[in-house]
């Protein structure tokens, strides 16, 4: 462990390796059932993360066909460190292609949203159309016959790198590799079957959108909703009023790779039993004085009414009470994301429902009664990590296997998640 | 309450609607006195920490909401902080205090730029705020920036109450949380 030059990698007790021993150096424990801390603080780790996860064979969210309903309506996502221009295109489909001109590279789109006929990069005003095809170079011929582009200058060589996108029961993904299966495939039989229960291809509304910057690597967001231990110690709003606690029908799924996960639960109520009693901060006295914020009504074809679903690698479903979002994980460095929220309702919700949705909007997002708690808990993680990344995490609630579950005190799908990464990382 | 939560926020948020009519007429100077001393007291209350007085300055059937420029100005209902009662304002000041979990930390909160208005006795109040989070062991750092859009009724007793608040932060990506009360 220690500072990495271009060539070598000097460690701790000042003697140093070079870059080929890097990978030894980088030895996984012997268990499974640890996670060594350098894969939060590690920067040539986090670049072959780009390349391998990012720009690799998996799909990413991008957003929502109802974010861009018309002809030429876009919105910026992104796709890992990317800036990616989501647009609906001339045939009425929708397209994505990297926000980063094809001549210099600028970052030429600033509005996060809008309605567009062409994109033009300000710098020397090359266009680009709603297919991210080159339209347009100004001055291509010179002037008078001086300057201007070489005779073989091919501007279909040079449109915008484009993403291969697929929309699926309203949500859009994209990827940059040609070699990843469709995302139903990606997402596999048992968890696409999750999917559609929130997804169905019922039309969505977008309710609004909050964002955070989250000072923790990008995996502990990943980790954080696969872990079915924590929510209902952490999160005392949710074991206090019965949201989610430790006592209750529950379940944890993977796909059959264990990189995506789902954890599952069935509401009880606010009550005190041997399991509030080991949760040291279950507080039986506390009320709410106007409940409304907890006013659940049920809406799905099964009885669970916490589905929490994580597409690897970069968003987490969430569907919580009547609260639907999807979390948008952009990572930004070993040390920190941005976390992007997308709360939704169905377009035909009534009033009382969009009323219900925004108001349990309360417990998510960097305001959330809940939600804040994990944003601050990764935190403190990672400032530990950052400073003796020697150590490793002990990850062995339910055994050392990777196994779906119908209990909740179990770490499983984080194991699955890190049996996935060491693969495709060659760790 | 016969209007909608959607229609009441949107009556506190579009701004813009409101910059097209004719500026709203300047309170009495009586009243901009009045109305400023109960900022200093509301600003003061809150940044020694006294949460479980924060609701007192509101009126029990009251309009709360902290959102940002992103989702005001593209029509979403959305907020960070939402609440359509007193008594929620007081729910979240308890689960501040006995459920959530976060880092010790202030936050001071600079308004200024006050403007106070009274149109067929509702008065307005709109200023900007910017607030300073201190965490232990870390240099202070601006958490969030934004305005607020009141609405104040004269109190039956004496002083001013808090009908309707609407803070608009020019903030969209906030530093990890926002816990406290803006």
């Amino acid at each position: 462990m220690g500072h990495i030059t271009s060539e070598r990698v000097t460690l701790m007790d000042g003697s140093f390796i070079d870059q080929e021993q890097l990978a030894s150096a980088r030895r996984w424990p012997e268990a499974a059932s640890r996670v060594p801390f350098w894969v939060y603080t590690d920067k040539e780790l986090y670049a072959r993360e780009l390349e391998r996860i990012f720009d690799g064979p998996h799909w990413s969210y991008l957003g929502m066909e109802v974010e861009v309903p018309e002809v030429g309506d876009y919105r910026l996502t992104g796709i890992g460190e990317r800036s990616i221009i989501m647009v609906r295109g001339e045939d009425g489909e929708v397209a994505a292609f990297e926000n980063k001109c094809a001549h210099r590279g600028a970052r030429f789109c600033r509005q996060k949203t809008g309605r567009a006929t062409e994109f033009a990069c300000p710098y020397h005003q090359w266009v680009y159309g709603l297919d991210g095809e080159l339209m347009g170079v100004p001055f291509q011929r010179g002037v008078k016959r001086k300057g201007g582009m070489p005779k073989d200058f091919d501007k279909s060589e040079h449109g915008l790198n484009k993403v291969r996108v697929e929309s699926v029961g309203g949500l859009v993904w994209g990827t940059f590799s040609k070699e990843a299966p469709s995302f139903r495939d990606y997402l596999g039989e048992r968890m696409f079957a999750h999917y559609e229960r929130v997804y169905s291809g019922r039309k969505l509304k977008v309710l609004g959108y909050n964002r955070q910057h989250i000072p923790a690597n990008w995996k502990l967001m990943m980790e954080n909703i696969k872990d079915s231990y924590h929510p209902g110690l952490l999160h005392v709003f949710f074991s206090t009023f019965g949201l989610f606690r430790a006592d209750q029908e529950s379940a944890t799924e993977m796909d059959e790779t264990g990189k995506h996960g789902i954890l599952m639960s069935r509401k009880g109520d606010k009550e005190a039993n041997d399991v509030s009693t080991a949760i040291r901060s279950f507080d039986a006295d506390l009320e709410l004085e106007d409940d409304r914020l907890l006013d659940y009504k049920h809406e799905w074809p099964t009885p669970q009414t916490v589905g929490m679903i994580t597409v690897f690698p970069s968003v987490i479903l969430q569907q919580q009470v009547n609260s639907i979002s999807t979390r948008q994980i952009l990572p930004r460095g070993t040390g920190g994301f941005d976390f992007v929220w997308t709360h939704i309702g169905y377009d035909d919700d009534d009033e009382a429902m969009t009323q219900r949705r925004l108001r349990q909007a309360n417990l998510f997002g960097p305001a959330g009664l809940v939600s804040a708690d994990d944003g601050e808990i990764i935190e403190f993680s990672q400032e530990a990590y950052e400073s003796a990344p020697e150590g490793a995490s002990l990850i062995e609630m339910g055994g050392h296997e990777v196994e779906n579950t119908d209990y909740m005190i179990t770490e499983t799908a984080i194991r699955g998640m890190y049996r996935y990464y060491r693969e495709v990382m060659g760790l | 309450m016969s209007e909608t939560l959607q229609e009441r926020a949107e009556a506190a948020t579009h701004t813009e609607a409101k910059a097209a009519k004719p500026k709203p007429r300047p309170a009495s100077a009586e009243v901009r006195a009045a109305v400023r001393d109960l900022y200093d007291d509301y600003l003061a209350c809150m940044d020694d920490g006294e949460f479980a007085a924060w609701p007192g300055f509101f009126a029990e059937d009251c309009f709360y909401r902290v959102t940002t420029r992103e989702n005001v100005e593209g029509g979403f209902p959305l907020s960070l902080v939402f609440a359509e009662s007193a008594a929620m304002l007081r729910d979240r000041v308890r689960a501040i205090d006995e459920t959530m979990m976060f880092g010790p930390r202030s936050y001071r909160r600079f308004s200024s730029g006050l403007r106070v208005s009274e149109e067929d006795g509702v008065i307005g109040a709109r200023g900007n705020l910017l607030v300073v989070e201190t965490l232990a062991d870390k240099p202070s750092h601006i958490a969030v920036c934004g305005r607020f859009e009141d609405t104040l009724a004269r109190r039956a007793d004496r002083g001013y109450e808090i009908v309707s608040r609407v803070v608009v932060l020019d903030t969209e990506m906030m530093p990890n949380s926002l816990i406290y009360p803006l």
